[in-house]
């Protein structure tokens, strides 16, 4: 990963040219080394401030012009790195001003790709995340309504820690891993390897002591009056239809 | 490197035509060889302080100074990160090579006790620091201290505890340092465990300075990591591991495994009546295999596997004439002993001192032949006489802990206990007390 960065940035070993032709250089750098920026995009400005707190190197002046060269790259690139890292900016220019090429390369090379942990850490920091979505990511997904599973995981959850909250919940947890496994290896010798136990939870109705119906629950829940009327007119023409072929059984 | 891994176990027989409970141990252990050629793997440490206001009073002087001792043990290989935390979060000095000690040092200077305790907070940014590195050539573990009670951010147990436990699967573990009498040792202990990595306690910052250097000494031998074992049984052999690690990855994640140590679990398997044979000393197979999967410090995985288990079917009056053996006997022991003082600890927690002495009174059946038991004991007895609830409920919560995941030292004697004189490295020392410093004791 390194030698192929090193590349990338060697390629421009001989460049100069001003702040606007840094911007598009930088960003093709960052995009050639698979560095996912904070959201902060290269930009004229960025490189001017860079320069006014010391991260950058002045850039010489030819004419009117302010010359930019490799090694502010390399700064740039390393500045970048070392802000994704949490360093503030004050530090950054610390570790950028007066560093020789060759430490500005080991910084600018240094950049690793997003790893399963940052990824962990990005969901859980999230304001949106709940523990219900750990849950649910963490069940078998049903085939055709994983909803149910998740709701009643986070019922169960929810009363665990409700109930009594004093108790040893790390014990608990081991607990059910433990049931888990055991029941893992019970459903396998029964012929289910995937170990998925399919839950559903299901709202009945007595209509009369004939005539029951049964709904999903989570359906049953959000029903309103047109979905009651939609279901209604379903029953009737499958009961219909039902009539007519035993109908024609009969003939 | 290839492990070394043993079933003993308990009993060397069946007892024919009866539905038989059989213990046996697993042991891990790094080749010798190992041991002489040894080659650390560097690490990706990030150690987070909790800066609270209940940190005065020297406290926070104190774990400063461990973190400290910690950073001038590191080499030029290493890395560390700072954090510090009371309700905010500050990254002191976010995650660098351990080349420039005294820079790093410098942003331990600066922290002074104010605020409440987002535990939760600072303990992230102490992960999202190491995580950068995490599936790189590092052992990468967050070291986290607190004094107190998580008031703020995410305060929940069991939350933060699966936390732990998915950052443990992507490689980053924790280990949970509490300090003094008032931090939430069932939080702190429930991190460390799910976590994959440690739980300490000192009862004062000073005593905080011998969990470091264990836990030092430990990630410096570490030898094998994500060591997970997996149990393939005959029939309808079932199988319970007694020690409390979490199932990951298909089987059981057992501890890391450091040179000069001894990793181990014990498997309660059930044999139903058919499988126990006819009493003629035939023999009658119970595991399969256990296959041991491991990543070793230069970054290889490996897996292998176990001999299997099989034992003789006995009639009773040879099944009689068995005695167990010493080891499994005393890993037992251990375990039945950890479980005992975990429910004291949380009957002491209620205040039911009734429950405690009568849990007490049934662990001194178990410390005849083991002197760390007999020790241990003694502690809690002078705690739970004098109804000190909350130095009972800790020492008893952290002893249980360690008695349930240590690794053993080979050296080790059943009667005398571990002398810190001797050439054993800090991790493998058994203490009478786990809450306070070694020369105190």
């Amino acid at each position: 990963m390194i030698v192929v960065m090193k590349n990338h940035l060697l390629d421009w070993e001989n460049w100069s040219g001003t702040a606007a032709e840094m911007v598009s250089v930088v960003a093709q750098i960052m995009q050639d080394i698979g560095m996912r920026d904070d959201g902060t995009e290269p930009n004229e400005r960025l490189i001017r401030h860079y320069v006014s707190v010391e991260i950058l190197d002045r850039p010489t002046r030819v004419g009117k012009e302010a010359i930019y060269s490799f090694r502010q790259l390399l700064q740039f690139v390393a500045a970048r790195i070392l802000i994704n890292d949490g360093w503030p900016l004050a530090k950054v220019a610390e570790q950028t001003a007066n560093a020789p090429d060759g430490e500005l390369m080991r910084m600018a090379t240094s950049y690793q790709p997003k790893t399963a942990a940052q990824e962990l850490v990005k969901k859980f920091k999230d304001p949106n995340f709940s523990y219900g979505d750990m849950a649910m990511q963490s069940l078998p997904k049903s085939s055709d309504d994983s909803n149910i599973s998740y709701l009643q995981m986070s019922q169960s959850l929810d009363e665990d820690i409700d109930i009594d909250k004093s108790m040893n919940l790390l014990k608990k947890m081991h607990e059910r891993e433990q049931a888990e496994a055991m029941r893992d290896m019970a459903l396998a010798r029964v012929g289910n390897k995937k170990g998925v136990v399919e839950k559903r939870a299901w709202h009945e109705i007595d209509v009369s002591h004939w005539l029951r119906l049964s709904l999903r629950q989570p359906y049953f829940m959000r029903m309103d009056e047109d979905t009651a009327e939609r279901i209604g007119e379903a029953i009737t023409q499958v009961l219909k239809a039902e009539v007519v072929r035993r109908q024609e059984r009969k003939r | 490197m290839k492990l070394n891994v043993d079933v003993i176990p308990r009993h060397q027989g069946l007892l024919a035509g009866q539905k038989n409970k059989v213990e046996f141990l697993i042991r891990l252990s790094a080749p010798e060889k190992a041991a002489k050629e040894f080659k650390r793997k560097p690490l990706n440490l990030a150690i987070v302080i909790d800066r609270s206001g209940s940190m005065g009073g020297g406290q926070l002087e104190e774990a400063v100074r461990c973190a400290k001792l910690m950073v001038d043990r590191l080499d030029e290989k290493d890395r560390v990160a700072i954090v510090s935390y009371d309700n905010d979060i500050n990254v002191d000095v976010p995650s660098t090579p351990a080349t420039n000690k005294s820079f790093i040092k410098a942003g331990l200077d600066n922290l002074y006790p104010r605020g409440a305790t987002d535990l939760h907070g600072g303990w992230i940014a102490g992960v999202e620091q190491v995580s950068k590195y995490s599936e790189s050539d590092f052992i990468s573990r967050v070291l986290l201290l607190s004094d107190g009670q998580a008031n703020q951010g995410l305060t929940d147990t069991y939350q933060i505890a699966s936390q732990c436990k998915s950052f443990m699967s992507a490689n980053v573990t924790t280990s949970t340092y509490g300090v003094g009498l008032h931090f939430n040792e069932e939080l702190m202990s429930a991190m460390a465990m799910s976590g994959g990595g440690n739980g300490y306690y000192g009862q004062t910052a000073e005593d905080l300075i011998d969990p470091f250097n264990e836990e030092f000494d430990l990630l410096k031998a570490l030898v094998a990591t994500e060591v997970t074992v997996a149990l393939d049984g005959i029939g309808d052999v079932s199988f319970e591991l007694l020690n409390d690690y979490p199932v990951a990855q298909g089987g059981y994640r057992f501890p890391d495994v450091a040179s000069q140590g001894d990793v181990w679990g014990v498997v309660r398997a059930m044999v139903p009546q058919e499988l126990s044979g006819k009493g003629n000393g035939e023999l009658c197979q119970i595991l399969k295999k256990a296959t041991i999967s491991y990543v070793d410090n230069e970054g290889k995985s490996h897996s292998i596997t176990s001999d299997a288990l099989a034992l003789p079917s006995l009639p009773p009056s040879a099944w009689n004439q068995i005695v167990a053996d010493e080891t499994v006997e005393d890993r037992l022991a251990e375990l039945e002993a950890s479980r005992i003082q975990r429910e004291a600890s949380l009957a002491a927690r209620r205040g039911d001192w009734n429950r405690v002495d009568a849990l007490l009174q049934e662990a001194r059946l178990l410390a005849e032949n083991n002197v760390w038991i007999r020790e241990s004991l003694k502690v809690l007895e002078g705690y739970a006489r004098r109804r000190e609830m909350e130095r009972f409920s800790k020492e008893s919560n952290y002893t249980s802990m360690k008695m349930s995941r240590r690794m053993v030292s080979r050296q080790e004697s059943r009667s005398v206990m571990d002398d810190k004189f001797l050439d054993m490295p800090a991790f493998l020392i058994r203490k009478g007390e786990q809450g306070k410093k070694s020369e105190d004791q």
